[in-house]
């Protein structure tokens, strides 16, 4: 069975870019378009990885990281995010809530694959 | 051996002739030589009838045991012919196959390349269409700044104050998301906007 990761941005287009990396890897993808979204698809599915942006409607990728690693069956899941955001003060933020790597956009698929395959439970 | 029992035939049928003339001579007295000559000559003509016979038939058998070498040399010779253009054809098929076999190589290693090309393209591609997102946040927030002046404006309009440019500057600074539109804000050029990005594990 495929490994399962959790994408959330609020840009469609790159959804569906990085949708259709982690899926011409063999992943199997499910999409949230923010991290409200995201929170309602933790709902006891099985996620091997959560590839999250940062600046985001509703609720931004570093609230829903604090969030979703507040919930005892996705404490441990891996996060990175994939922003446009790379100041250091943003990255610290993203750290301090648990985050494992984090990608400044422009991204490159096999960067990104080269990522998940090291954190990907 | 068939000669040989013809040859004594004939001198057996000789001398049965010479006993018949020796016992004429003798008269009365050979006249029994004479029948024995006669039955001795009797039988070397059957004697040398056996003899033809079995001439004949070592010609025969003879003749035989030279058409089967006959035949057995033409099979072999026949069966080379096959056994070589047997052999001429397997060569064949095995060369039309290692042509085959090179040409599918060819061709795969053509595909490979062209994957490759592909696969760069793809990735340039995803490349782009992520710049043009950007360009999109970019676009997004210099629309609130717009919006944010209006408001400013119509602030003025009550107060007859302008905010500092300073201030301005600083809050619009806040909403900035890229790496570009901090350098652009600072007067840096835009070196970073234009390549990938770098990756940072905690």
């Amino acid at each position: 069975m495929s490994k399962t990761i959790l994408v959330i941005d609020d840009s469609a287009s790159m959804r569906q870019m990085v949708s259709l990396t982690l899926r011409s890897a063999g992943y199997t993808v499910v999409e949230a378009q923010d991290g409200k979204d995201a929170l309602s698809k933790l709902d006891g599915r099985k996620y091997n990885l959560i590839v999250s942006d940062v600046n985001m409607p509703n609720m931004d990728g570093i609230s829903f990281v604090q969030e979703a690693k507040k919930l005892p069956a996705y404490k441990f899941t891996p996060v990175i995010m994939l922003t446009t955001e790379g100041s250091d003060d943003k990255k610290a933020q993203g750290k301090a809530a648990g985050v494992r790597a984090w990608i400044v956009k422009p991204f490159q698929p096999p960067m990104l694959l080269d990522a998940v395959s090291k954190l990907v439970l | 051996m068939a000669e040989q029992v013809g040859k004594i035939a004939d001198q057996t049928n000789l001398l049965a002739l010479n006993a018949a003339i020796e016992a004429a001579r003798a008269g009365e007295a050979g006249r029994g030589f004479s029948v024995v000559a006669d039955e001795v000559r009797k039988l070397s003509k059957e004697s040398g009838e056996t003899g033809k016979l079995i001439r004949q038939t070592v010609d025969t058998v003879t003749e035989v045991i030279h058409k089967a070498q006959g035949l057995s040399a033409s099979f072999a010779e026949s069966e080379q012919a096959v056994v070589a253009e047997s052999q001429q054809r397997v060569a064949q098929i095995i060369g039309d196959f290692d042509q085959t076999a090179s040409m599918l190589q060819e061709s795969l290693s053509e595909l490979q390349q062209e994957r490759q090309l592909v696969e760069s393209e793809i990735n340039q591609l995803v490349m782009h269409l992520q710049f043009q997102d950007r360009v999109d946040q970019i676009m997004g927030h210099l629309g609130d700044d717009m919006q944010h002046l209006g408001q400013a404006l119509e602030t003025l309009d009550e107060n007859g104050q302008l905010p500092s440019v300073a201030d301005w500057l600083e809050r619009l600074k806040s909403t900035y998301t890229t790496l570009e539109q901090h350098e652009l804000h600072d007067g840096r050029s835009t070196a970073s906007a234009n390549t990938s990005s770098s990756i940072t594990f905690f």
